[in-house]
């Protein structure tokens, strides 16, 4: 049975960034659950090649590198075929965190990415032990100072609290035991790459006993311990994360039980993804209306809107106004959703993007034609162009707006950027 | 084999310098609000007004992101009000270096190579002393300003930046991740309410300045332009950005709150747009800082302002960044206090926080890692400066021993809310907390103990009313039935009366009439019980009836004075409308555009208007006021070849004629009369001609309506234009334009949007006409002023301000010399 493309707007929208006609009408020929597996196909998803600019590290052009890496990313976002991979990995970008402002290199945070694009929706025992050992979660959380004797528990407690479990599923003896294990687990600072290393000199061999049981557990071991001995409580606990990432904030634990159930069978993240976006829920009104786009979605959705690359625009500038810096999550918690970017400070931001993006377009002729088009006529022009469907309210604003422009001689050369402004402020492209 | 190095850090560790962001609130489910919470707040006193619809939480205010009011016109700050500056300090403060203890050798021994040396200590006392970077904190400490609280911190620390922020911002005791902050909690019980109350400066809001139901509006540091333009095409675009709020989306809580927190966003750039063309510093903490002094002197309402930066997490190489710290602090202070209003100086006390002190021991790096209590800073003239709490011992600590702390910080918050901010912490805290007492005086207390004069400007919004007399020395009606003598005063009471109300009033506009002068004179009409200023508010001559509008603020008791110059004259006052705190309606100033003139077919019949003759005017959609959501237009009515003393009385289309009269006119004078005329049914407004028959021309300049932007703010009146005494410019006006500055003078600021002036031509050597219209506009087909040979004429003039914030004025024909009071402006 043929799926409602108002379903398969909103699959597109949350899967990935942005719903385009031609694709909705592809995949609202499918059954259901047959057009979830199309977008959880990453066959699609291009070569993770990045600029060479981004593959070693040059103190000299620190920002350069920095700004190269949101574009390229950002590009990634909002031409990949399989967008579903980009969300992914910003999801594990704000989930298994890490920032450039303390890893203080490209190269280090272009390598996690390119691990987290490739284990996107893959097994999170791979995601784990992989991340543990990136350079730049090394940096990041102070393993990489880890050593024997006077161990730093910063990753250890995070693991166990914000990347695993949660509080209240382990002790503070869990975290000195685990601190412990993940001695030596390092790099050489001489290394211009940073490559991981592994320090038997400053590691701790001594037993230790961790979530009950003793013995000599090294860091990796920490990891698997975590994930055999507490795999229903991980597999809740991602469950959770993914579908307030995906769907909405506070799910009720029917819910979480039948994605955890799924995921926790192997902790495969796509079969965690498949139960999410095959669950009834997911199609609720709650769903519909529970999240705000992020200002990384939120310039995704424009910039596919609008076929254009990054780099003209400098997301970098808006997205840090609007409160997300992509590469530089906040802390190690990441980004929080919905009400953290609804503020009118991030939205002078919003505006100024919208205003800016527009000036650009202009010395394009970007709509040069709407001074010669009806107000109906170019209003849902509009509209298709960002894949939005407007309310009836906001459609008379602009509706109005026209008739107040129109009602002014030679107005006709501001319409095209105002009409261009009044769009991207429109909440319909501001909601997830 | 790897080899170690120190680990070098280039940058700022975000990891600190973010707490700041990690500690914002995340509104995860704005429908969800649950009966739990919702009693809460009942519990603060919040949400009594909407009980009825209590558990739909879309309807309490403040709840999400967005403001339900759509009134962003704060009242200014009261001769009573503290406002609180808070500077957060992220990273955790190293204490020890801040209020050195220089006359302790456990500090110099312990510290090591981190100690501050005795001889550049700044000396509080025989023990301990500030930073050598804090010198302007010194100054303050010396004239007894500055409270320095030692030992602060709570029971069972916690040294992760997160959960001890949280605590500190927090401020209430419980378990689990907290929802609400101290200062948002504290805005939850405020009696009025509204987005300009408290402000963070910051991409968002931080935890303490979120409350169960209210939270502290984002400002960005960076200025930002979108929303601030007056270029016409863009407010037409701001309006249609507003128009997404205009009715429910049906497509849930969060697009709402997204288009309400647009238009938000408007109102917040057109406010605070001002503040950011003066340079700023470039220094984080010190922009802030500088930022915060101007919201304050914008008297735009607020009661608290958030401001933080860091990073203070000191655990590599201490000394390349703490001494820059403190001395970016001293000099934020620093330029706080010098940008500061004299009007408010007595008003705000500033504090410090952070999550934590450093551990006594520095760690092998130069550093000191995560401690536990440290001291901060309270400033202001209402301190009673000195030292507080108990330095925490530094003896017999171990290496990663933090400090003892004596001082629960909720005490401090305590003393805060309860000595400066009007009350409430044992609400807000959860807990009755031990007063510090270092208050020596409540806000606006001088150091006297007298109250310093309060913050200056009023602002309001226009109500339009139905006219009333409220004086009239021919009748009796006001208590009087005598004209008034030379140099006698009148006093007119307005509150309660013709609907204006007994508070909340920022101005009245009272429609003051001159009747049969047996002399010729003026009057000057000011707030009663006030010096009278030098300024006339209507000239006349014998015989002469001559109305003029007059917009002021009242004096006690809300009453108006009525001076009349010499000779005996009758006065009549009707009010037609009032400015309030608080209202949707701002003033939407326009190009003149003429709507009516019976001389010649316009908007009427070419014909004089009969006795007892009414002319209905549509006044919406025309003109360029709106088509709808216009409360009032103001119109300037000019009458032409009277045949018979009359006077015109305009009131709203669909309500019984008044008993007032909005011109009054003996035959052949040629009198105009700005008017603010109250919309009625259809868009209409009529206008009554009450004897003999009569020319009537008016035109629209302004409209009051909730999709402009301008608020009303009364100045003076103030003379800005005198061309017998050379104010402005000198001698005679020879038919001839001229461009007159007004943004800039007699307290009208260059952000102003439209000004009110009373404008008054003496002595022209013919019959002819004023116009006076936005700078850098062509001419409108509009007369503000028409005058006769000879006479003395005034009017008030609305008039929108060009962008330069200038005015042409011309006169048509003749001579004559003119005079310009402003009496008011719009922003």
């Amino acid at each position: 049975m043929p799926s409602s493309p108002e379903d398969i707007r909103h699959l597109l929208r949350r899967s990935g960034f942005v719903a385009k006609d031609a694709r909705v009408a592809q995949l609202a020929a499918l059954d259901w659950p047959d057009a979830v597996e199309a977008i959880l196909d990453t066959s699609a998803s291009p070569p993770d090649n990045p600029p060479a600019f981004l593959t070693y590290h040059d103190d000299g052009q620190s920002y350069e590198q920095f700004q190269t890496a949101v574009w390229w990313w950002i590009d990634r976002m909002v031409t990949s075929p399989a967008p579903i991979v980009e969300k992914m990995t910003l999801f594990w970008h704000g989930h298994l965190t890490s920032s450039w402002s303390k890893v203080f290199r490209t190269q280090s945070m272009v390598n996690q990415n390119r691990f987290y694009r490739a284990n996107a929706l893959g097994s999170f025992v791979t995601l784990c032990q992989g991340m543990a050992i990136q350079p730049a979660m090394l940096e990041y959380l102070d393993n990489a100072s880890n050593r024997k004797g006077e161990p730093n528990q910063n990753f250890a407690r995070e693991l166990m609290e914000l990347f695993t479990m949660g509080v209240g599923n382990y002790t503070e003896a869990d975290v000195d035991a685990a601190a412990r294990a993940w001695t030596g687990h390092t790099f050489n600072y001489d290394d211009p790459n940073r490559a991981y290393v592994f320090d038997p000199t400053e590691h701790d061999f001594g037993n230790k006993t961790f979530l009950g049981r003793t013995a000599n557990f090294d860091g990796p071991d920490i990891i698997t311990e975590i994930l055999t001995t507490k795999r229903s409580v991980v597999a809740r606990f991602m469950a959770n994360k993914l579908w307030e990432f995906f769907v909405y904030q506070r799910p009720t634990p029917a819910t979480l039980d039948a994605l955890a159930a799924a995921f926790e069978v192997n902790l495969d993240v796509k079969a965690l993804l498949r139960a999410l976006f095959n669950h009834p829920e997911f199609l609720g009104v709650p769903a519909r209306q529970g999240l705000v786009r992020s200002p990384v979605e939120y310039v995704v959705a424009v910039l596919s809107g609008l076929n254009r690359g990054a780099e003209s625009f400098h997301p970098e500038w808006h997205l840090e106004n609007m409160g997300q810096e992509l590469w530089n999550p906040p802390n190690v918690s990441g980004w929080r959703p919905n009400g953290y970017w609804v503020n009118t400070s991030a939205f002078t931001a919003r505006g100024e993007f919208a205003q800016n993006v527009g000036w650009k377009l202009r010395e394009e002729k970007f709509w040069e034609d709407v001074p010669d088009m009806t107000a109906d006529a170019a209003t849902d022009r509009a509209a298709a162009t960002f894949g939005i469907s407007l309310t009836a309210t906001t459609r008379q604003a602009i509706l109005n707006w026209f008739a107040a422009s129109r009602a002014v001689p030679y107005q006709g050369w501001a319409e095209p950027w105002s009409l261009f402004v009044l769009t991207l402020l429109a909440p319909e492209l501001h909601t997830a | 084999m790897p080899v170690r190095l120190h680990v070098p850090r280039h940058h700022d560790s975000l990891e600190s310098i973010d707490a700041r962001r990690l500690l914002s609130v995340d509104d995860n489910d704005p429908g969800g609000w649950s009966r739990r919470k919702f009693l809460q707040a009942v519990a603060y006193g919040v949400v009594g007004g909407v009980a009825v619809n209590a558990l739909d939480s879309s309807l309490i205010p403040g709840m999400l992101p967005g403001q339900l009011r759509d009134a962003w016109a704060a009242t200014p700050v009261g001769p009573t009000d503290g406002i609180l500056v808070i500077i957060v300090m992220f990273g955790g403060n190293d204490g020890l270096n801040t209020l050195v203890p220089y006359g302790n050798g456990d500090y110099y021994r312990i510290r090591g190579g981190l100690a501050i040396p005795r001889n550049q200590v700044l000396t509080l006392d025989g023990n301990v002393g500030l930073n050598p970077n804090l010198a302007f904190v010194k100054s303050m400490y010396d004239v007894g300003q500055v409270a320095v609280v030692q030992g602060v911190g709570y029971a069972n620390p916690d040294r992760s930046h997160f959960s001890s922020m949280a605590t500190w911002m927090n401020g209430r005791a419980g378990t689990g991740a907290p929802t609400s902050g101290w200062v948002g909690r504290w805005l939850d019980g405020m009696g009025d309410f509204d987005a300009f109350r408290a402000a963070t400066v910051s991409t968002s809001v931080p935890l303490h300045m979120v409350g169960n139901v209210r939270r502290a509006t984002g400002i960005p540091e960076y200025g930002g332009a979108f929303g601030s333009s007056d270029e016409e095409w863009e407010q037409r675009l701001y309006a249609g950005v507003r128009g997404f709020s205009a009715g429910a989306s049906g497509r849930g809580p969060w697009h709402d709150a997204i288009a309400r927190t647009e238009r938000d966003q408007l109102d917040v750039a057109k406010a605070v747009s001002p503040l950011f063309t003066a340079p700023l510093p470039e220094s984080e903490i010190v922009k802030k800082l500088t930022l915060a002094a101007r919201l304050i002197n914008a008297n735009i309402g607020l009661r608290v302002v958030d401001v933080g930066w860091g990073d203070f997490d000191s655990h590599d190489d201490q000394p390349s960044m703490h001494p820059d710290r403190m001395a970016e602090l001293d000099e934020g202070l620093r330029q706080f206090f010098t940008g500061l209003d004299d009007a408010y100086r007595d008003r705000v006390t500033v504090m410090t926080i952070s999550e934590f002190g450093r551990q006594p021991y520095p760690n092998d790096s130069l550093g000191t890692d995560h401690g536990t209590a440290s001291c901060l800073f309270a400033i202001g003239s209402g301190i009673k400066g000195g030292l507080y709490g108990q330095y925490p011992s530094l003896s017999g600590l171990e290496e990663w021993d933090g400090l003892a702390h004596h001082v629960d910080f909720r005490s401090v918050y305590a003393t805060v809310l309860d000595g400066w901010m009007g009350g409430g912490a044992d609400d807000v805290l959860g807990g009755s907390f031990p007063r510090l007492g270092f208050f020596k005086n409540g806000p606006g207390q001088g150091s006297g103990g007298a109250l310093t004069p309060a913050p200056p400007a009023l602002s309001g919004d226009y109500v339009p009313l139905q006219p009333f007399r409220l004086f009239d020395s021919r009748n009796g009606i006001g208590g009087r039935r005598t004209p008034l003598g030379p140099g006698t005063t009148a006093e007119v009471e307005t509150y309660g009366r013709g609907g204006i109300p007994t508070e909340g009033v920022t101005a009245v506009a009272v429609n003051v009439t001159a009747v049969g002068a047996t002399a010729p004179s003026y009057f000057t009409v000011w707030p009663a019980r006030e010096p009278r200023p030098t300024a006339s508010s209507l000239n006349f001559t014998v015989g002469q009836t001559v109305p003029n509008l007059v917009v002021m603020k009242p004096g006690v008791g809300g009453r108006i004075s009525i001076w009349n110059e010499s000779g005996e004259v009758h006065a009549l006052a009707d009010v037609v409308g009032y400015f309030r705190e608080s209202t949707n309606d701002r003033l939407l100033s326009l190009q003149p555009a003429r709507l009516l003139d019976t001389r010649n077919g316009i908007g009427a019949p070419k014909a004089k208007v009969a006795a007892g003759g009414t002319v209905g005017l549509t006044v919406t959609g025309v003109g360029g006021v709106p088509a709808t959501g216009v409360d009032a237009v103001v119109l300037n009515i000019t009458v032409d070849g009277a045949t018979a003393e009359s006077y015109l009385t305009v009131w709203p289309n669909g309500e019984a004629l008044p008993n007032a009269s909005s011109l009054n006119f003996t035959a052949g004078q040629t009198v105009p009369n700005l008017v603010i005329a109250k919309v009625g049914t259809g868009g209409k407004v009529n206008i009554f001609n009450a004897f003999g028959q009569v020319n009537m021309i008016a035109d629209v300049v302004g409209c009051f309506t909730a999709q402009a932007l301008g608020r009303h703010k009364p100045v003076g009146p103030e003379r800005i234009l005198d061309t017998r005494n050379n104010i402005y410019r000198n001698g005679v006006l020879t038919n001839q334009t001229f461009t007159m500055m007004v943004a800039g003078r007699a307290g009208v600021p260059t952000t102003a949007t439209a000004a009110i002036l009373n404008v008054t031509v003496t002595a022209p050597t013919t019959t002819s006409f004023l116009t006076v219209w936005p700078s850098g506009q062509p001419m409108p087909t509009a007369s503000s002023l028409n005058y006769s040979v000879g006479l003395t004429v005034a009017n008030l003039v609305m008039v929108k301000l060009g962008p330069d914030g200038a005015i042409n004025v011309a006169n048509a024909f003749g001579t004559t010399h003119l005079i310009a009071d402003v009496v008011g402006y719009f922003e």
